[in-house]
């Protein structure tokens, strides 16, 4: 199912390219979706704006990672440092910008964000409130929605992992 | 917690998102700008961080620097698995340490503030600016992208991408040579 074999083996030579699953602890395995939302998802993907698609995974990233890194540094840390590391592990150009390698990857940063979030400690309506903030008081549906699948996903105790579908290619 | 507390909690915790991060932002770009503003000698810095690179910094830059662009490259395509974004300050340690030097220098040669990315289709990236407040939040990059002929170019072609940062939402594209471009992206 994984290229090469592999969750964190991401480079597959059949031009299939992983995207985002979640598997609760029932052992039920779902597909989180997003909406294209602009014109240069749309032609990144080769799909209309508003089409409905998986949450596609940039190169060399295991998003159960990032929550298990999470959820150990977390409630470590006391509230000013936590805020402090979080905000710069979301830092713009930095490691986890991953909408800088390609447009379509923006959902994926929201669905991570509140994933990592609620497995720091954070309220979700905390991190929502931080999404708008950051976009002028109010976030574009579609980004609050992916932020909110990414909260669902860790509250209702899944585990992420990644499938290979027909990508951009 | 009473409401006034709330609300100093609440400018506190943006202000980590917001504030912090754009000082971030308005220092990534400055080598990358340091040939434009050399010859615009009444630049302020705050100037330089407002203001993309000029088309004719990110060629002038290309042309000199070719063969490392080139070599810079085919290193991130075969490092793709264990990193797909790439700066001076933030090189995976699962990196053969000759390697992580090869990249320093090879990335300082052309800019020590640049950020490299690959995707699977085989685009890589030289980023030589970032506006934005947060990876969460709107944001527009320019620099020099390769384009491998089977990817989709996920912008038109323009002649000229100095204003782009006053189009809209998209990909533009300028012809470099061969199959590298600039590019200007801005996301909502």
């Amino acid at each position: 199912m994984y290229a090469r074999g592999s969750s964190i083996s991401l480079s597959d030579p059949l031009g299939l390219d992983p995207a985002v699953t979640v598997t609760l602890p029932d052992g039920t395995k779902y597909v989180p979706v997003t909406y294209v939302k602009n014109s240069a998802q749309a032609a990144k993907l080769g799909v209309k704006v508003g089409t409905l698609v998986p949450i596609a995974v940039p190169p060399s990233v295991c998003p159960q990672n990032a929550v298990e890194y999470w959820r150990a540094a977390g409630p470590a840390l006391d509230f000013y440092t936590r805020w402090s590391d979080f905000g710069h592990y979301w830092a713009p150009n930095g490691p986890h910008d991953f909408k800088i390698i390609n447009p379509m990857y923006d959902a994926y940063g929201n669905f991570e964000f509140g994933a990592t979030g609620v497995a720091a400690g954070f309220f979700p309506s905390t991190l929502q409130a931080i999404a708008d903030a950051i976009h002028g008081a109010h976030n574009n549906p579609i980004n609050t929605q992916d932020i909110a699948s990414g909260i669902h996903a860790i509250q209702a105790g899944g585990t992420l992992g990644t499938f290979d579908y027909p990508g951009p290619r | 917690m009473s409401y006034r507390r709330m609300q100093i909690a609440v400018t506190l915790i943006i202000s980590f998102f917001v504030a912090a991060p754009s000082f971030v932002v308005a220092g990534a770009g400055e080598s990358a700008t340091r040939e434009a503003r050399s010859s615009e000698s009444t630049s302020t810095r705050a100037d330089a961080a407002r203001h993309f690179p000029p088309d004719r910094t990110l060629i002038a830059v290309f042309h000199a620097h070719r063969s490392t662009f080139e070599r810079l490259r085919q290193m991130a395509v075969e490092d793709m698995q264990i990193q797909a974004i790439f700066s001076e300050s933030a090189l995976s340690d699962n990196l053969s340490e000759a390697k992580r030097q090869e990249y320093k220098s090879r990335l300082a040669e052309i800019d020590s503030h640049v950020t490299l990315t690959v995707d699977f289709d085989g685009t890589v990236r030289f980023i030589f600016q970032v506006r934005g407040d947060s990876a969460v939040g709107p944001g527009s990059l320019k620099g020099v992208e390769f384009l491998p002929k089977t990817a989709r170019p996920g912008g038109p072609l323009r002649r000229d991408l100095d204003l782009a940062d006053k189009w809209g939402d998209g990909i533009f594209l300028r012809p470099l040579a061969g199959r590298w471009f600039i590019f200007f992206q801005r996301t909502e």
